[in-house]
């Protein structure tokens, strides 16, 4: 019997995964709402650890990194709700054996789990076709648990300044005239108390790992 | 011929008048010191040069153009041999001189002639301040004859021409201002005490000693004030005459603070001058790591911008009439600021509009995403789970797991109801927090809910009161959903600029399933204005949500 651990916010997506795993033959052996009870899980030592991206304190790819260290015999699943290629690259970037979106038939998280379990790695068929290499530099947008106080929209502006972009290039590539760019540089330096486009560099970088 | 051709013969002009007056004046001065009488040839031909110098310097050409009669007419004077030709064409040529550097001419051909006045003044004022105490009734004659004098008058002679040279070849270049004002300071205290020393002499000898220590104060301050004015005298006049055209030419309100920050550096001769509407800096001309002075630009009575300037080079600050050129610009200027102001207002009200409706979408986007679509994915995998039990004949389990569905969906649909509560306009709920909470979190129970909220008739301000609601609804349902809780009490409080919101409950206490729903989501809230947010253990059992806001720090307030 494949032994599962889960590390999951979300109470109903937590007990259908149980219900679900359960059914087909597998045991939940240990679960955590948070990065910060993950020792649980640790000690159990499941065959796979099934891991949300979006956690309240903190993002399930610090899971990853600590869980490769501490259980390198385990075999690590994302399971998020972010559909996007460069999420899946970060997330396999950071050790994870399989990556898939929480909205997949329940037949394929069942087969997924399976699969890297028996040694696989998986990428979800929504996410596969958009996947990007693996430690892609190109442009990108920090989560919003990186970046509370933002909107999306400065969120990704952001993420093309971290990246050294000039405004009328952001300005282009977002659709947008230099004048409002101009505006949330400036409304996002604010909200991050930060001095220059250099810092803001270095906060993403310190924030989101890049 | 090309424009930069004839500059350059133009140029070479003027370089060879200054070279003829050098020679001339080696041959003269080679004379004077020998104690021997130059030939009056070599006399005629360094007048000449002079006035050939004073005619074309330093741009090359004789402008106006009737300086060429006034040359030609000086120059057959000289070689008739009246010597008086060279004296009146010399102040004549000096004079326009002076017209030219206060018309129309380029940086460089002003800052040039600063030099030549550079040479002319300390000479001038030892020739004319000499002669004039020398020939006073009873003055010292003699010292016309003196050794000193003599050596003196050459280096008198000397000090123009090579000026003249290092205006040709510095341009605007070089620290020309400051020279001009402190040569010209020097030299006219000398000569106008000297002046006073030598008529005091004259008129009453017992006191001349007494009237020249007097007049140091007052000479000083005139020639500061000739000084001041020859350094910086192209004068206010011209860019502010020429402000309102160029106000009225601009094609966008973002052209007017630079245009009106260049206008005031350029009517002070300061080196850095900045215009701003509140913190914004609407425009800034030069370095802006300079101490400014600022004066207000006021319409209406109302202020609508800050002028502000550096003192010039060497000043500790701006002088009162420097304070009034600023006022005049600011009358010019003011109703076109004040359409800068309005305009860089509108843009940011839009702006905020802007940001504000994505932070709507923001958290509708996450009530959807990151609520109602893992709720929904959860659903999906228990039906699935329900699927399996029935296809092996476990009925009871697929009994619990129904039941366990219909809750589930139950919680869902609820969460529906709030979202869509939370998207009603606004307008139609009541405008203190109390009320509107009493009526957001109904009367479902158990819990019973008690609610205080400090001071009773609170009202929050727009930006931060749904946030405020939102996070005491999330905290309330998770109390009612999976704290298993008989009591809930819910304070809301004010201090100062917090807004302090506690949650209360009897129920099992933190860290177990079902606890972590929503909390993510009121952090974010809480982040969004400075805040923080914990759930807690309560001492004797339950759990104690505290989360806190900062009003009027919003972060696009």
């Amino acid at each position: 019997m494949i032994s599962v651990g889960v590390v999951e916010d979300h109470p109903l997506f937590r007990d259908g995964l149980r219900n679900l795993l359960a059914a087909e033959g597998m045991e939940v052996v240990a679960e955590s709402l948070d990065v910060s009870g993950i020792d649980v899980v640790v000690a159990a030592a499941p065959d796979v650890v099934v891991i949300d991206l979006a956690l309240p304190d903190g993002t399930g790819l610090d899971v990853v990194r600590r869980l490769r260290t501490e259980l390198p015999s385990s075999r690590l699943l994302v399971l998020t709700m972010s559909a996007d290629g460069a999420t899946a690259s970060r997330s396999l970037a950071a050790g994870a054996h399989g990556h898939l979106v929480k909205d997949a038939d329940p037949a394929e998280v069942v087969a997924a789990i399976r699969s890297v379990a028996a040694g696989s790695v998986v990428v979800g068929a929504s996410v596969a076709g958009r996947l990007r290499g693996i430690g892609d530099t190109t442009a990108f947008t920090p989560a919003a648990e990186a970046f509370p106080s933002l909107t999306l929209r400065e969120r990704q502006v952001l993420g093309l300044v971290a990246d050294g972009w000039a405004n009328p290039r952001i300005a282009t590539e977002l659709g947008l005239s230099d004048k409002t760019v101009a505006n949330y540089v400036s409304s996002i330096l604010s909200a991050l108390h930060a001095r220059d486009r250099e810092a803001l560099a270095v906060l993403v970088r310190e924030k989101v790992g890049r | 011929m090309s424009a930069g051709g004839r500059a350059g013969s133009l140029t070479g002009v003027a370089w060879t008048a200054v070279v003829a007056v050098l020679v001339s004046t080696a041959a003269v001065s080679t004379s004077l010191l020998t104690g021997t009488t130059p030939p009056a040839w070599v006399v005629t031909v360094s007048m000449l040069a002079w006035l050939a110098l004073l005619a074309v310097y330093p741009s090359g050409a004789l402008r106006p153009r009737w300086a060429a009669a006034l040359g030609i007419a000086c120059a057959a004077g000289i070689l008739l041999g009246w010597p008086a030709a060279f004296i009146a064409g010399f102040a004549a040529l000096a004079a326009l001189q002076v017209w030219r550097f206060q018309s129309r001419s380029s940086v460089a051909e002003r800052q040039a002639i600063k030099w030549l006045l550079l040479g002319l003044v300390p000479a001038l004022g030892l020739f004319l301040g000499v002669g004039a105490v020398a020939a006073l009734p009873g003055g010292p004659a003699w010292v016309l004859h003196h050794p000193v004098y003599t050596v003196l008058s050459v280096a008198g002679m000397w000090v123009v021409p090579v000026a003249a040279a290092v205006g040709l070849a510095l341009g605007d270049r070089g620290p020309v201002d400051e020279l001009v004002r402190w040569v010209v300071t020097a030299v006219s205290t000398t000569v106008l005490v000297a002046l006073a020393h030598g008529i005091a002499h004259a008129v009453v000898p017992g006191w001349s000693t007494v009237v020249a220590c007097a007049s140091v104060l007052p000479a000083s301050w005139l020639a500061h004030r000739m000084a001041t004015r020859m350094a910086y005298s192209r004068g206010p006049q011209q860019p502010l005459r020429a402000l309102p055209l160029l106000l009225a030419g601009t094609t966008g309100a973002e052209e007017v603070g630079p245009l009106v920050a260049r206008t005031v550096r350029d009517a002070l001769a300061s080196p850095a001058s900045l215009v701003r509407v509140g913190p914004h800096v609407l425009g800034s001309s030069g370095g802006t790591d300079l101490p400014l002075f600022e004066v207000p630009v006021l319409l209406h009575r109302d202020e609508v911008a800050v002028l502000a300037a550096a003192a010039r080079p060497g000043e500790t600050s701006l002088s009162r009439r420097d304070r009034d050129v600023l006022a005049a610009i600011a009358v010019v200027a003011a109703p076109a600021l004040a359409g800068a102001r309005s305009a860089r207002a509108a843009a940011e009200a839009h702006h905020r509009a802007e940001t504000a409706r994505d932070r709507e979408r923001d958290r509708l986007h996450a009530d959807l995403h990151d609520e109602l679509g893992p709720a929904l994915s959860g659903l999906s995998l228990t039906a699935a789970a329900i699927s399996s039990r029935l296809a092996s004949d476990d009925t009871v389990t697929a009994g619990r797991l129904v039941e366990e569905l219909r809750g589930g969906i139950g919680h869902t649909a609820t969460r529906v109801r709030e979202i869509a509560y939370d998207l009603r306009p606004t307008i139609v709920e009541p405008a203190r927090l109390a009320p509107l909470l009493r009526q957001r979190l109904g009367t479902e129970g158990p819990p019973a809910i008690t609610l205080q909220v400090e001071p009773c008739d609170l009202t929050l301000p727009d930006a931060v009161q749904p946030d405020v609601v939102r996070v005491v609804l999330e905290a309330v349902t998770n109390v009612r959903r999976h704290a298993d809780a008989l009591h809930c009490t819910v304070q809301v409080t004010l201090d100062g600029e917090e807004v302090r919101v506690v949650v209360d409950d009897d129920g099992i206490g933190p860290g177990t399933t079902g606890s972590g729903i929503g909390l993510s989501s009121i952090a974010a809230r809480t982040a969004t204005f400075h805040g923080t947010s914990s759930l807690l253990a309560r001492p004797g059992g339950g759990s104690r949500l505290t989360a806190t806001f900062t009003t009027g720090t919003e972060r696009h307030s």
